[in-house]
């Protein structure tokens, strides 16, 4: 047995008790987040469930912190009285077998517990091996931070008071050096990954380096010093990742797809419409737009494809004023603005409809798939006011995304059936036919990936999901897509808010709504839900091209 | 270095209080070397400067012949350490304690560990949380012996034991001793009492300075309690001999206590201080008595700014 092995044998001895509670707490949370969800009412208030779910993740970040801090105090390298001083003991041996135990102990038990529960629970393969690399990453900081924090201290009390000094510390950076923070260069480290993951990887390393360092020296203020520039370069690392929206640019459509020449543009003059915003810039400063929008609609291309407007560079000459470059070059930007006519969920119905084998789609719109409300130009508001006319042609190259919804899954409309949806996996539990429509109750399971910039550190981030479900009649050639949803989430992570993932399991109710026209209410009846289906559906993507479009007259003026 | 431990004018501060001051010490081979002094005298903090627990502000000491700064792990293999200090690992038994310690020594003896933990009646399966501070000090001297360190440093191993306990931890120390491997014993203690039955050789230190080092036969035999009777009221002589400590006159009586004593000179000595000296006794001290006699020296030149 070598000496790392010994030492952590009698880590585990040493740390019984508590390990015992650690296997219970890591078991209940699981169970809580199996069985949860078939207790929860997913319309009713936070009740005892959804509680206990919030103590049990906060109990085991407590318990990461706490067992960290007793693993390494035990064999404490701060004072002159250990035991393992006067001993023939490695220093680095006693480091080494400090991370094995912590590593094992605190990021392995609980990632095969977490893996365990979600296999079980049927997430798909791939969402739970990214889930448990997510959730081995928070632990791993949590770990991380902590060993440092015990490696400068003898004592809990000790240690309580460097956290909260960390705390503070990481605080001002993120709150009040942020904006400062944002305009240095961008760290190398930015190719690493997601932000927590750079600064988890910053943490393990740093704090890997700090304890060996420390049981090596033993020289406190030092260590501390070093501790502090880990959290402050692991702060950083965060803060000035940028991740991309588009690590990958769009391909060129191919002609056999869509033949982009077939394709036109055009710009409906009356949408024209211009509009008074304002934004905050770096320093937090805010400033006042004006920018203006129309729908842009597109003629030529198959139903079945959606021609998204994806970025757009715009020429604007205003008066006799030199001409303005303007442009907009992420989807991210365009996605949230982008929106269809008159369908109210904001995503073409005629790509669904084919996509779901040329149904009827049981709620009355219009479909005007190829019609994206756009911004066309944006401009401070300082910088209009120096123009003696603020109105003029616009020309624009418009880059077009396309793309087509496709069934994912569709399974049988009955209860047991499972699909993987809603960034996990639904159960159906019941399904429930209404005067409105239908509803259905699911299990959920799930993998939530937060879109965000480092911006948002801390802050909202926007999920980010593009799919569709819908209930589908395949005989009757009709479907009803998912008008509402809501439901109680238990979360497996208390750090999600500054991860890019969170697992976690709920109740949710799908709300399936038809037309109150008397005829449609007839048409769902049992015999039609006998032979439904639930279907996901996704868009795929097909390609971009570029378009020219001339807008005649752009007219930022403020009118009031 | 010839010597197990060697200091040259090594001192330790902490922040702007000195520890150990200018302290040049040399522990003979075989010996077994009592340092002992007052608390706060300085001593734990010259035994944890010797093992590389404290860095030395300056000077610098050796042991075994290893710099004390790069005391190693493989240095710590022969070093045996026991200390009122020491955090034990309070989980374990004694028998866990033994066990975990064992790997770590190539040289573990296992009959002869459990050989000591038996005539120590050492309680192997007794988590060592739940017993008497003697049953702690006892296993980690075990745990310290079992693997024939060539030097053993105690720090205050005394401290709070009872009687029996002592006596079975002393047995314990003399059983190795009685061995036939050399070794070298370092023990701090302010309790001469303890040390008497095992020291052969004592360092006295105070304040951080050694005030003396030798031999205890030697010490032993050059300490003499001296009364003598003068013919009139007694009268100190003015300067006193350098060697007289903590002398005093009562009535016609003078009484003193001889550092350099000589038996064949003592009578004419004392006689050419104070004439008409008689009825000269002299009575041999015990290690305790000479401690407390240098003690109170101590305490009185420091009372009198610091001059000896």
């Amino acid at each position: 047995m070598s000496a790392i092995s010994h030492l952590v044998w009698h880590d585990f001895r040493a740390l019984r008790l508590p390990l015992v509670a650690w296997l219970i707490l890591l078991l209940a949370q699981a169970a809580v987040m199996a069985v949860g969800p078939a207790i929860l009412d997913p319309e009713s208030p936070r009740g005892v469930i959804q509680s206990l779910a919030g103590f049990l993740a906060g109990a085991r970040l407590a318990f990461t912190i706490l067992l960290t801090v007793l693993l390494i105090q035990r064999d404490s390298p701060v004072g002159t009285t250990a035991f393992w001083m006067t001993r023939p003991i490695q220093p680095a041996a006693m480091a080494a077998s400090k991370l094995t135990s912590a590593s094992l102990l605190l990021v392995a038990l609980p990632a095969v517990v977490g893996w365990s529960l979600f296999t079980a629970l049927g997430l798909p393969r791939g969402d739970v091996l990214d889930g448990v690399w997510q959730f081995v990453v928070e632990q791993i900081m949590v770990v991380g931070l902590s060993t440092m924090g015990a490696a400068i201290t003898a004592t809990l009390p000790q240690f309580a008071v460097v956290a909260v000094a960390a705390v503070l510390l990481t605080g001002m950076l993120i709150g009040q050096a942020r904006p400062f923070i944002q305009q240095l260069p961008t760290l190398p480290l930015a190719g690493l990954g997601s932000p927590l993951a750079i600064w988890a990887v910053v943490t393990v390393v740093g704090a890997a380096a700090v304890l060996a360092y420390q049981y090596a020296r033993r020289r406190v203020v030092r260590a501390a010093v070093a501790a502090t520039g880990v959290l402050i370069v692991g702060a950083l690392g965060a803060l000035t990742v940028r991740p991309p929206f588009d690590a990958v640019p769009p391909a060129a459509i191919r002609e056999s797809v869509l033949n982009p020449a077939a394709v036109g543009l055009d710009v409906d003059p009356l949408s024209v419409r211009a509009e008074s915003g304002s934004t905050n810039d770096a320093r937090g400063r805010q400033v006042r737009y004006r920018y203006a929008g129309a729908f842009l609609r597109t003629s030529g291309a198959p139903p079945a494809i959606v021609l998204q407007p994806w970025s757009i560079a715009s020429t604007w000459h205003p008066g006799d004023a030199p001409a303005i470059q303007w442009q907009r070059l992420r989807r991210a930007a365009y996605w949230r603005s982008a929106q269809s006519v008159t369908d109210t969920d904001g995503q073409p119905l005629e790509s669904i409809a084919r996509a779901l084998g040329s149904v009827e789609l049981l709620k009355p719109v219009r479909s005007e798939p190829s019609a994206f409300y756009t911004t066309l130009l944006s401009q401070p508001e300082a910088e209009l006011s120096l123009l003696s006319s603020a109105q003029g042609p616009l020309d624009a190259t418009v880059t077009l995304r396309a793309w087509r919804y496709r069934v994912i899954e569709a399974v049988p409309l009955a209860v047991g059936s499972a699909i993987a949806a809603r960034l996990g996996r639904l159960t159906v539990s019941a399904v429930v036919p209404t005067r409105d429509g239908v509803i259905v109750d699911a299990r959920r399971v799930f993998l939530q990936r937060l879109t965000w910039t480092s911006q948002d550190l801390f802050g909202s981030g926007g999920v980010g999901s593009a799919e569709r479900l819908a209930i589908r009649n395949t005989s009757r050639k009709q479907a009803v897509l998912l008008a509402a949803e809501s439901g109680r989430l238990l979360n497996f992570s208390l750090v999600g808010g500054i991860s890019t993932q969170q697992l976690g399991t709920g109740a949710w109710r799908l709300h399936f709504v038809i037309s109150l026209a008397d005829e449609d209410r007839a048409r769902i009846d049992d015999e039609w839900l006998a032979g439904a289906e639930l279907v996901v559906l996704q868009p795929e993507d097909l390609g971009v091209f570029t378009k020219p479009l001339r807008v005649e007259w752009v007219n930022l003026e403020d009118r009031k | 270095m010839a010597h197990p431990i060697e200091t040259a004018g090594l001192s330790l501060r902490y922040g702007r209080t000195e520890a150990v001051r200018d302290l040049t010490m040399e522990v003979p081979a075989g010996s077994v070397y009592a340092l002992i002094g007052p608390n706060g005298a300085g001593k734990t903090t010259t035994i944890k400067a010797l093992l590389n627990l404290l860095r030395p502000s300056s000077g610098r000491a050796s042991v075994l012949g290893i710099d004390s700064r790069q005391v190693s792990p493989a240095a710590l293999q022969r070093i045996g350490y026991v200390s009122e200090n020491q955090e034990l690992p309070l989980w374990m038994t004694a028998s866990d304690l033994l066990a975990y310690c064992a790997p770590f020594y190539p040289s573990w003896d296992l009959a002869f560990a459990a050989s000591l933990a038996k005539q120590l009646a050492l309680p192997m399966d007794k988590p060592l949380k739940a017993c008497s501070r003697g049953t702690k000090m006892k296993a980690a001297l075990v745990a310290s012996l079992a693997y024939h360190p060539e030097l053993l440093v105690l720090d205050e191993p005394f401290a709070g034991l009872d009687a029996l306990v002592r006596e079975e931890f002393t047995q314990g120390i003399l059983e190795v001793a009685g061995g036939d491997r050399p070794w070298t014993v370092f023990i701090s203690s302010h309790d001469i009492d303890e040390v008497e039955r095992l020291a052969d050789w004592i360092g006295v230190i105070n304040e951080g300075r050694l005030e003396l080092a030798e031999p205890v036969s030697s010490l032993v035999a050059r300490f003499r309690r001296i009364e003598a009777a003068s013919e009139g009221d007694a009268v100190l002589p003015s300067p006193l001999p350098a060697s007289w400590l903590l002398a005093e006159s009562s009535g016609r009586t003078v009484r003193f206590v001889e550092s350099r004593f000589v038996e064949s000179e003592c009578g004419a000595r004392v006689r050419d201080a104070i004439p008409g000296a008689r009825d000269i006794s002299v009575t041999p001290m015990s290690l305790r008595e000479i401690f407390i006699v240098l003690a109170r020296v101590f305490r009185l030149a420091e009372s009198r700014g610091g001059a000896r």
